[in-house]
């Protein structure tokens, strides 16, 4: 699954924020400690959020979980 | 021009009165133009409607012990608003229980599809509107293929009080756990099959029980119960996430890749009311053709 990277910044920008009328922003680390949001957050409309639409993206590397 | 009007006219009336007033509302809500719901999926809301309504089973209808009803119906990944309303209190705000999504969820006409990496609905309902001793929660889910929440609120990972529905495969470790309104019970479920309408329900103090179809045959809808020993406990004011579990309030972990075709939240079902709600939603989803059994 690929993933846009964030910013520190960035994430501080879009978190507790919504990307359409019905959904929020939801920022989460990567295994590379990169903060990371995936497509549809990437297609936001929201002027203000533009920057989201051209992150730089990477394949997702979930951290491990726990068995 | 004279006939236009009359034709409008006539074709409001019509859809008046061709609905329970329920359904009517939710469709109105959620579909304020008029040009999302089929009327396939309209005749699908609105049977279930009907049916909850009459079903007693054991005294009060499976209307009247749900709070929310999530139908999951009419939304798109551009436009999720369908799926966000509850069918009991269609009304588009947090107080009506309606759901906000977070993170990258896939919307369709299959329902709402979680990532298993930042995907969660916020509910609204905190723990602490339903009874401790009476509740339960229900989602009809379409694979399973991870280790994960389908619903979920605690108040930490260490006592674990709350409500906690896990789905595990076995390549990830086997049992799936569960709570509701107490800690969670030190009896896994490694052979529950995990999708189809699946539900956590508690009616007592000292028990609750886990509602799914068990390890059979895919065709098989037989509704299966297995009893979970565990005390209740306090309430949470914290809310119920769809897709993952809310860890006091502060961290959103288990991310699910479950479908979600339909979801349900209310007081306690016994046995009776496990099956008729699953005959109901199963029909429900049958009516939509997005039935995984």
């Amino acid at each position: 699954m690929i993933c846009g990277i964030l910013t520190n910044e960035q994430k501080e920008i879009v978190t507790n924020q919504m990307f359409n009328d019905k959904s929020y922003f939801n920022p989460v680390k990567d295994n590379f400690d990169n903060w990371v949001i995936f497509e549809q957050e990437m297609d936001c409309k929201y002027p203000e959020f533009a920057f989201v639409t051209t992150l730089p993206l990477i394949e997702f590397v979930p951290i491990p979980r726990p068995i | 021009m004279i006939i236009a009007t009359h034709g409008i006219i006539q074709s409001k009336a019509a859809a008046a009165g061709g609905y329970d007033t329920d359904a009517q509302a939710f469709f109105t809500a959620a579909d304020p133009t008029g040009l999302i719901f089929t009327t396939t999926q309209k005749d699908a809301v609105n049977a279930m409607v009907v049916s909850m309504k009459a079903s007693a089973p054991s005294g009060s209808s499976i209307w009247s012990k749900l709070i929310a009803i999530y139908p999951m119906v009419g939304g798109t990944t551009l436009v999720p608003a369908p799926h966000t309303f509850n069918l009991k209190d269609p009304r588009d705000l947090n107080d009506a229980y309606r759901l906000y999504f977070g993170g990258s969820w896939t919307h369709s006409n299959l329902g709402a599809i979680p990532n298993q990496s930042n995907t969660f609905a916020n509910t609204y309902i905190n723990t602490n509107v339903l009874s401790q001793n009476s509740a339960s929660v229900w989602y009809y889910s379409r694979d399973y293929n991870y280790s994960a929440e389908i619903m979920g609120v605690i108040n930490n990972t260490s006592t674990k009080n709350g409500i906690q529905f896990q789905l595990r495969d076995p390549t990830y470790g086997g049992n799936s756990y569960s709570c509701i309104m107490g800690q969670e019970a030190g009896e896994g479920d490694n052979s529950v099959y995990k999708t189809g309408l699946l539900g956590l329900s508690r009616i007592s103090s000292s028990q609750y029980k886990r509602y799914g179809r068990f390890s059979g045959t895919v065709s098989s809808a037989t509704v299966i119960t297995a009893d979970r020993t565990s005390t209740s406990a306090s309430l949470l004011a914290l809310p119920i996430f769809l897709a993952a579990r809310n860890v006091g309030g502060t961290i959103i972990d288990e991310y699910s890749n479950s479908g979600c075709s339909f979801a349900a939240i209310g007081s306690g079902f016994d046995a009776a009311e496990a099956a008729s709600l699953n005959n109901i939603v199963q029909t429900y989803q049958t009516a939509l053709s997005r039935n995984i059994y």
